[in-house]
């Protein structure tokens, strides 16, 4: 089955450079863009018992309108005991602020914090980290 | 005084002879032995007769009527011994002196010694009597002897010994005359010049007379203590200089002068060196007396040393100097320091305060000052805290130390610190409470202003750490983006693609200048400090900034309203003026809501002293539950709009707070904005 990805991010040229990424290595994959948290969230509750659309990985910014990151999470938290399919998100961010850091740590939901720029090898990672649990 | 010889007459001659002439015969004391006639008094001395022939005669029956009249007439007692016979004649008059009747105590020198003669007297009388032995000399002497009634009476007491032909002693003879009221008298004036003299002594208050026609001085005992002379100084004028300065010597002349020229009393004082070289001061209360013809002839005078009195007068008046002095210095202590020094005397129940008071409150002199009374000075909110301080303080005698705000009579605002404490005695016995107020106004002014500038501080370094990391984050956003698109571009091989990419890090860059343009806005603003600050037209901005949003306006046909007339003109720099309603405007505009027209009111007041400015819209608005905290943030955008950058509001409350002010908002999401800016 191809695995879905999932960027949260208002940034356009971030998002263009992982889809090309993403084309050119996972070319199984099946990947979905949100400008802002709130998009994401509302994609999550439209779909969250058709489990096949559900992201397997979300790679979520951290400072976007309307909805951040940490607000993305918060709603997440609350609509996940619907969900059925185990879903791995990761907070990516330009931010190199030690209490953005902190904080992403100590929430049980994500699985780590990523430092942008985004590189293949980050993504090579992560991609190897998930089909060991998978 | 004359004493009896050995020659008495022989009894049988003597009897005949009194029978013939019908005398009686009476030896009395040493020396006579009286006649009496009827009709006549003889006092005859007995000279040397009958020598030798005495041994035979030793006793003559002397008692008769005549004798006990010349002891009635004399008040006098008499009583004699034989020291041949032992044999012993007392009269009744003797008893009678001491309240006895005849035969009711044994008449013997024995119980007259022992039961009748004061203990005290004794040695007197045994002394006069062996002397009397001795020297056949006599001398009156005064004893006690105790009455009937058991209580002892003065008498003058008297004896004559008799000696026979050969000069041994015959026979004493003694009388005793009562001078119990003499005595008490004599006694009486000796103990009221005793008493006047110490009086005198210790009273130091002496006389003198001057007698202005011989010149004399006469001093009481007393003056020469007083002068420090011995009683042999001869006062007078000429010696007297010696106690007095120059001008004191004048002066008391001067005064006695007048004293007899005008007839006047004086009443002066001066200093005195007495003979012992002491300085003393001296009270003369004098008076002048005079002849029958108004003349003056003596200045008498009451001196009184009153060294001691005048001593302490001028101590009393160098400590009430010094203690007014030191008024003085804590007056203006406490004006400067501004404390009020207030005390409760427990015991009186009186308070006492200092002037400082007055000044505090602002209240007038009349104004009587009352703990409780004063609390209407204080604000409301300190009111309950200082009463349950001073209610502690009266039970519990608990100390306070406390800050409070109070508005003066005059309508002033103070700090002040109070400060109440209570004072015990040796007895543990709380005797005064005292309470110190301090205006502190100017301290906590300062402190306020402390608290506030910190806040400043706080708020500044919140918003560089703020500033640092937006500028990190965006920066790298936009390198990230740039190593991404470079490492792609290395492997592309296909030109298209290739091309594609160059395009997009054309973009990259661009918005890399664009971030470096808005940062560098930003620390322009936060370091421009010294912008000049000049009046204002509100309404002369405004119309620039309309000149500038003019296309939007009329593209989105946004209404305006403004009222500035509460307030016109403002101390400001003009560029912050017009950027900062340049931004608040441009952000009504842009997040107008969809489904309506924007419609801005902009008016000006005054608030607290201070002109504020408040613009209200129609627009999206904000859910500020959610975003309060971050609205002036630098980057935070709140809606996907295409022209947020999250740089304005964070630049216009840069410029706010750089001169002092602050910007607040309120907002209802899908109602509208409403910002407030305190200038």
């Amino acid at each position: 089955m191809k695995p879905i990805l999932c960027f949260v991010d208002n940034d356009e040229v971030y998002l263009f450079l992982m889809r090309k990424m993403i084309e050119k290595k996972y070319k199984d994959s099946k990947m979905l863009e949100f400008y802002n948290g709130l998009e994401a969230i509302e994609f999550i509750k439209e779909n969250i018992h058709d489990t096949p659309l559900l992201p397997d990985i979300i790679f979520l910014d951290i400072n976007m309108p309307v909805m951040d990151g940490w607000e993305f999470i918060e709603s997440f938290t609350r609509i996940k005991h619907k969900i059925t399919k185990p879903i791995t998100i990761y907070m990516v961010s330009s931010s190199v602020d030690d209490a953005d850091i902190e904080r992403a740590k100590n929430i049980q939901e994500i699985s780590d914090f990523i430092c942008k720029p985004m590189t293949i090898e980050k993504v090579n990672q992560i991609f190897g980290v998930t089909e060991y649990i998978s | 005084m004359k004493v009896a010889k050995k020659n008495v007459y022989p009894a049988a001659k003597l009897n005949s002879f009194i029978n013939d002439i019908k005398f009686d015969l009476i030896r009395l004391r040493d020396i006579t032995i009286i006649y009496f006639h009827v009709y006549c008094v003889i006092i005859i001395l007995m000279l040397d007769q009958y020598p030798g022939k005495i041994n035979n005669i030793s006793f003559y029956p002397i008692y008769t009527n005549t004798l006990h009249f010349v002891e009635d007439a004399l008040d006098a007692g008499i009583a004699e011994k034989n020291f041949v016979t032992g044999e012993e004649n007392w009269s009744p008059k003797f008893f009678d002196l001491l309240g006895y009747s005849e035969n009711e105590i044994a008449g013997t020198t024995e119980n007259f010694i022992n039961n009748l003669l004061h203990p005290d007297d004794k040695e007197m009388f045994s002394n006069a009597v062996e002397n009397l032995h001795k020297t056949l000399k006599f001398k009156k002497t005064e004893i006690r002897l105790k009455t009937k009634q058991g209580k002892y009476k003065w008498f003058e007491n008297t004896n004559m010994i008799e000696l026979d032909e050969f000069g041994k002693p015959l026979r004493i003879i003694g009388t005793i005359i009562p001078i119990n009221k003499k005595k008490n008298l004599q006694l009486q004036l000796q103990k009221s010049e005793e008493l006047l003299n110490e009086t005198a002594s210790i009273a130091k208050i002496a006389g003198l007379s001057y007698n202005v026609i011989t010149k004399e001085h006469n001093w009481s005992k007393e003056l020469y203590n007083i002068y420090e002379v011995s009683e042999d100084y001869k006062p007078c004028t000429e010696t007297n200089r010696q106690f007095y300065n120059p001008e004191t010597l004048a002066f008391i002349w001067n005064t006695i002068d007048k004293t007899i020229s005008d007839n006047i009393p004086f009443n002066i004082e001066a200093s005195i060196i007495t003979g012992k070289g002491n300085l003393k001061w001296l009270r003369a209360i004098g008076k002048p007396v005079t002849n029958i013809n108004g003349e003056v002839i003596y200045v008498n005078a009451v001196l009184q040393d009153i060294t001691e009195l005048k001593q302490k007068e001028l101590e009393l008046k160098e400590y009430r100097e010094k203690l007014e002095k030191s008024e003085r210095i804590l007056q203006t202590t406490n004006h400067l320091a501004r404390i009020v020094a207030l005390e409760y005397d427990v015991p009186s129940k009186q308070l006492y305060w200092c002037r400082e008071y007055y000044n505090l409150y602002e209240v007038s002199h009349y104004h009587v000052p009352g703990l409780r009374k004063d609390l209407i000075f204080y604000k409301e909110e300190y009111r309950t805290a200082l009463l349950n301080h001073i209610n502690d303080a009266e039970q519990f005698d608990k100390p306070y130390n406390m800050e409070a705000e109070l508005v003066t009579a005059k309508g002033n605002h103070k700090w002040v610190r109070i400060i109440g404490e209570s004072v015990k005695n040796e007895f543990e016995e709380v005797i005064t409470r005292k309470i110190s107020i301090q205006d502190i106004t100017d301290v906590k002014k300062k402190q306020l202003e402390l608290q506030e500038s910190a806040k400043i501080i706080a708020d500044r370094n919140g918003r560089l750490s703020n500033f640092a990391h937006i500028v990190s984050h965006n920066m790298r956003t936009h390198t990230s983006n740039i190593s991404t698109l470079i490492e792609l571009m290395k492997n592309e091989t296909n030109e298209e693609v290739r091309q594609e990419l160059l395009l997009l890090l054309q973009n990259v860059s661009n918005s890399l200048n664009e971030t470096l343009k808005d940062l560098s806005e930003i620390v322009h603003v936060q370091t421009q400090t010294k912008n000049v600050i000049s009046t204002v037209s509100i309404e002369h901005v405004f119309d620039s900034v309309m000149k500038v949003l003019s296309a939007d306006i009329f593209k989105t046909e946004t209404l305006i309203e403004v009222d500035f007339s509460n307030c016109p003109t403002v101390e400001y720099v003009p560029a912050y003026l017009e950027s900062i309603m340049l931004n608040l405007i441009s952000n009504s505009i842009k997040y107008k809501h969809p489904e309506r027209h924007a419609l801005i009111k902009i008016d000006s007041g005054v608030e607290n002293g201070r002109p504020v400015l408040k613009i209200v819209d129609n627009g999206l608005g904000i859910d500020l539950t959610r975003n309060g905290d971050k609205i002036f943030n630098l980057y935070q955008t709140f809606h996907n709009h295409p022209e947020a950058r999250g740089i304005g509001l964070y630049i216009t409350k840069n410029q706010i707070e750089s001169m002092g002010g602050n910007i607040a908002v309120e907002s209802i999401e899908g109602k509208g904005t409403i910002f407030k800016i305190n200038f």
